[in-house]
């Protein structure tokens, strides 16, 4: 179907037989690519090489050897298997693969990562197939995964030529008809033969696929059974094909774990780099910058920290989210050493906020995100922001809400007061003479006045459902002194601590 | 006893979620305060009416019938400006009304009833001012407190939109009819308010009149009315804000302590008491009338009443050749139809009887049950199958002079067609006005209303889940002693303020318990 109908069909895999599982451990260790690594898989003291890199087989190093073999070899980087870190990387992959066509399939067998796209149609997109296979391999590598692209009409051929099975092409376009004239050269085994099938090709002579192509379709039935046209049909690249596409979710998520036990901040800063880089990556990839960015550290003894940053714009500017992600953790540090970081980002927009024409110029946003966070390692959070009231009945209630830029006009109270009243803050405390349920006398700052007129009590209270449960009265007094010294203010009588105070000055 | 002060302006628990007290409640603080006199004003209705009238009753308490009417084209009610974070929905402002005479009483009915049948959704109707115009005869308008009209347009445009306002009132209602109402909550605002009333008042030669604004009994009760509040507005109490009140200042309070605080409004107290006097109408004075049975020319209904009965005794007692029998069912006969003579009740027992007729005439099954089964006159008529007078049942059960209550005759039907043709016979036979159909509504029993008061808290649903297993545990008389007992028992400072939380969710349940809506529909 696929091949028919679609018309091309591109696969994205590893170079010949390089293992998949090593290239993604490797994927956030860039600087072990040149040297020679070995994935180990199995519980100690059984366990087993199940992936290496090229170097490493040149050295000599194969799949299956023991631990104790392989610490023969000097200089090998020995890796522990992490299924977690594999299933995150393979979900980047099947999105950079999904960059290319909203149709793409996990075909991935024994460790190997196959991923099948249909790029049928994307041509005014990304060019002729050979600019499309460039363009794909170079998206991977972006995330520091080496992989063969091939490109072609029939499904089981390109994937059996993109395994690398034909030698390990990185860029390969099998024109449509030209199928069999690539899977020729290849051993039988590709065409999944049974072992009893493969036994009968080995007495018969039969190596290569081309030798199977050539066998009479009625002949081969007789001997072989039903089975033998499957294998024609595979060999002759006409074996049909029906797609079913997955959907991928854009989870913009890192995960690393740490050979050893860290402390030290600056060095997780090193591997936080790289991270971040994939996600920015990811990111950009879909026009799209990180909004926020969750780290979630795995500490040593089973715990975890975990603190979020939020800059007031979405950036994809990697050096800015290590600035914030290190002021963060400066503030916050874990308290023990971290065997593992978790990445999880929030996507958002792009889009700049538009200012007036005339407007002067803002500093730059990433700028002011660095500043307030290191104000807030100075006073500590929710101390940065802006003050916001609360929905209560209670004077002076507020919160600090992160900075947010608004064009709006703030509204203004409608009706002039007559009077101006001062509020201090904090109200000053008072001693307070009551007379006949009124204030008669208060004594502020060193002297004291007679109320001469006194309105009130304002009654206030609530929150009387917890502890926090508060109840005042006010009065609105005007006092004089004995030498005609006046004072209106406002008081305030807190009933539930039996504290008075001048709340305010009225001028 | 005093009747310096009486209180013209309280909402009773009937205010669906906005009063914190039950109407018997109102009245027995009332009674305890010396109050002589009350009016219950509730949110368009007067569902609690009737049982403030029975208790205040039973206390010498004048009960003053009237009701809060949702008005458009008056504005929309108080709300915290827009500057300040609240949650406060529109709504239209609300028209203190009481019934000074029976006219009132009828008017005042028929103005909530016009406008709840053009309601699309509950509790969203209102009246017009047309309707107002229409219905004026015989109320008292009061200007309101916040929830008033003149609240709302004096913060929204001032003095001058608030005189307006008045003005309008005095042309509706009549220049004696409206009243310049004061409440003092020790608020800032309101005290504003207040004093742009009272000059107002004096401009248009209005007088004033000082209300407390009511909504709950006594000062602790504020806190149900809170709990109130948040169910209301589907939110938790934590997070209700500015919908809660400033103050637990709206409760009854006695007359001393109103004059005082009224002491600077002259005659704001002393009009209550005029005003009280003026407000002749109550409940017991509703002047109701049986229907009128048709009957032919030369009876009455009293006469046509015993000429059927005397059919029905030979009837019913003549096959079972008992001459004693008959004769006790005689002399029963002819008492109940003396008292039903004096009760003027002849009217119902012929419009109960012709109903059995047409039923029986039409093969509907049909048979009168509960109480009415103690009377011979329902069984000669046969309205009931029970023959009392053998079985020696007491008729006082269903009819009594001392009592003072109404005949109340259930009659069971079949349901699906044979019940609708007996009710097309009834609208057909007495007029589509003079044939209702009622219904029920749901009261809260224990366990939802303990469900819905737990709401607000969602905090400690698990003490509400406790509550409900109490309420199975504990359905006898001692029920509040015991929990008056459990939860008022302080400890430590956080023991103090569970104990404090665990009984206004205590009182929120009792107080919620049985009030005639739905909440459901409201969540």
């Amino acid at each position: 179907m696929c091949g028919k109908h679609v018309g091309r069909i591109a696969q994205v895999g590893w170079g010949h037989d390089e293992p998949s599982i090593g290239t993604l451990r490797l994927h956030l260790r860039p600087e072990l690519h040149d040297k020679p690594c070995v994935v180990l898989e199995g519980e100690p003291p059984t366990e087993t090489v199940c992936a290496l890199n090229t170097r490493a087989r040149l050295l000599g190093l194969r799949r299956g050897m023991t631990k104790v073999e392989v610490e023969t070899f000097e200089n090998v980087m020995v890796l522990q298997r992490s299924l977690r870190i594999e299933a995150s990387v393979r979900t980047v992959l099947l999105e950079c693969a999904g960059a290319f066509s909203p149709r793409i399939e996990d075909r991935s067998v024994d460790g190997l990562f196959v991923c099948m796209a249909d790029v049928a149609g994307t041509e005014g997109l990304f060019g002729p197939p050979l600019m499309l296979a460039k363009q794909m391999r170079q998206r991977v590598r972006s995330v520091s995964i080496v992989a063969s692209v091939t490109i072609g009409s029939n499904a089981p051929t390109t994937v059996r030529l993109a395994r690398g099975l034909g030698g390990g092409i990185p860029l390969r376009v099998v024109p449509r008809g030209e199928e069999a004239k690539a899977l020729g050269p290849l051993p039988v085994t590709v065409l999944d033969v049974t072992e009893a099938q493969a036994e009968t090709f080995l007495t018969w002579g039969i190596r290569s696929v081309a030798a199977v192509a050539a066998l009479p379709e009625k002949s081969l039935i007789a001997r072989l059974g039903q089975d033998a046209k499957r294998l024609l049909q595979l060999a002759h690249g006409k074996h049909p094909y029906l797609m079913q596409p997955i959907d991928v979710p854009f989870v913009l998520e890192e995960q690393a774990e740490l050979d050893s036990p860290l402390d030290d901040l600056e060095s997780l800063l090193f591997g936080l780099s790289t991270m971040l880089e994939q996600l920015t990556v990811r990111a950009r990839s879909r026009v799209l910058a990180l909004a926020s960015v969750t780290i979630t550290l795995r500490l040593d003894g089973g715990g975890s920290h975990e603190r979020t940053v939020n800059p007031r714009v979405p950036t994809n500017e990697k050096k800015l989210w290590l600035k914030l992600l290190q002021l963060e953790l400066a503030n916050h540090p874990p308290n023990a050493s971290i065997l593992g970081v978790h990445l999880y980002a929030e996507p958002g927009v792009t889009s700049k906020v538009q200012l007036g024409l005339f407007s002067p110029q803002l500093p730059e946003p990433g700028r002011l995100d660095v500043t307030l966070a290191k104000i807030t390692a100075i006073v500590g959070d929710g101390n940065v922001g802006m003050a916001v009231l609360d929905d209560t009945r209670r004077i002076g209630d507020f919160h600090v809400e992160p900075f947010s830029i608004t064009t709006a006009e703030p509204p203004s109270p409608t009706t002039t007061p007559l009077f101006g009243l001062r509020l201090l803050r904090p109200a000053e405390r008072t001693r307070v003479e009551i007379r006949h349920g009124q204030p008669r006398e208060i004594y502020f700052r060193s002297r004291c006045y007679v109320a001469e007129t006194v309105y009130g009590p304002w009654l206030k209270g609530g929150d009387w459902w917890n502890e926090s449960i508060w109840g005042n009265e006010q009065w609105d007094v005007v006092g004089r002194t004995i030498d005609n010294a006046l004072l209106v203010c406002r008081l305030s009588h807190d009933f539930i601590l039996k504290d008075w105070r001048v709340a305010g000055l009225y001028d | 006893m005093t009747d310096r002060y009486i209180e013209l302006h309280a909402n009773s628990a009937f205010s669906f979620l906005e009063g914190g007290s039950q109407p018997e409640k109102l009245a027995e603080r009332a009674f305890e305060l010396g109050i002589p006199a009350l009016a219950m004003m509730d949110r368009n209705g007067f569902y609690g009416s009737a049982r403030f009238h029975k208790t205040a009753s039973e206390n010498g308490i004048k009960a003053h019938v009237g009701a809060e009417v949702s008005v458009t084209g008056l504005g929309s009610r108080l709300t915290p400006p827009v500057w300040l974070p609240h949650q406060h929905l529109s709504e239209p402002t609300r028209l203190a009304l009481l019934c000074e005479t029976r006219e009132g009483y009828q008017n005042l009915c028929q103005l909530i009833t016009r406008f709840k049948l053009r309601e699309t959704t509950k509790q969203e109707g209102a009246a017009k001012p047309t309707d107002l115009e229409e219905y004026s005869r015989g109320l008292v308008c009061l200007t309101g407190g916040e929830e008033g009209p003149l609240a709302a347009a004096l913060m929204k445009d001032g003095e001058a939109a608030g005189r307006a306002v008045v003005e309008r009132l005095v042309r509706t209602f009549g220049q004696g009819n409206v009243y310049v109402e004061v409440q003092r909550h020790r608020e800032r605002t309101q005290e504003w308010r207040n004093q742009a009333a009272i000059r107002i008042a004096e401009s248009l030669r209005l007088p004033m009149l000082a209300t407390n604004g009511v909504r709950y009994a006594t000062r602790y009760d504020r806190e149900v009315a809170d709990l109130f509040s948040a169910i209301r507005n589907h939110t938790r109490l934590d997070k209700a804000g500015r919908l809660l009140a400033l103050n637990n200042q709206r409760h009854l309070r006695a007359a001393d302590k109103m004059v005082a605080l009224f002491r600077n409004v002259p005659g704001a107290v002393e009009n209550t008491v005029e005003l009280s006097s003026r407000l002749s109408f109550q409940l017991s004075d509703l002047g109701y009338e049986f229907p009128r049975y048709p009957v032919p020319e030369g009876e009455t209904m009293d006469s046509f009443l015993a000429k059927r009965v005397a059919e029905g005794v030979a009837r019913r007692y003549g096959p079972k050749r008992d001459a004693g029998l008959l004769e006790r069912a005689k002399k029963q006969v002819a008492r109940e139809l003396k008292l039903i003579e004096k009760l003027g009740f002849a009217g119902y027992f012929l419009i109960v009887w012709d109903i059995v007729e047409y039923c029986k005439k039409s093969g509907i099954l049909i048979q009168g049950r509960g109480s009415a089964a103690n009377s011979a006159v329902c069984y000669a008529l046969e309205i009931t199958a029970i023959d009392p007078v053998g079985m020696e049942l007491l008729f006082e059960r269903f009819l009594s002079e001392s009592r003072g209550e109404w005949p109340d005759i259930d009659l069971d039907l079949p349901s699906e067609e044979k019940r609708e043709q007996a009710i097309q016979y009834v609208y057909q036979r007495y007029g589509q006005l003079g044939a209702a159909m009622t219904a029920n509504v749901i009261t809260y029993r224990g366990k939802s209303a303990a469900r819905e008061v737990g709401k607000p808290w969602a905090s400690i649903l698990s003490r509400c889940n406790a509550y409900r297993g109490w309420s199975r545990t504990t359905s006898g008389r001692g029920q509040t002693i015991r929990w008056r007992g459990r939860f008022r028992t302080p400890g430590s400072m956080c023991s103090i303020h569970v104990s404090r939380n665990t009984w206004s969710c205590a009182c929120g349940y009792r107080t919620s318990r049985g009030i005639s809506a739905s909440i459901r529909a409201a969540w």
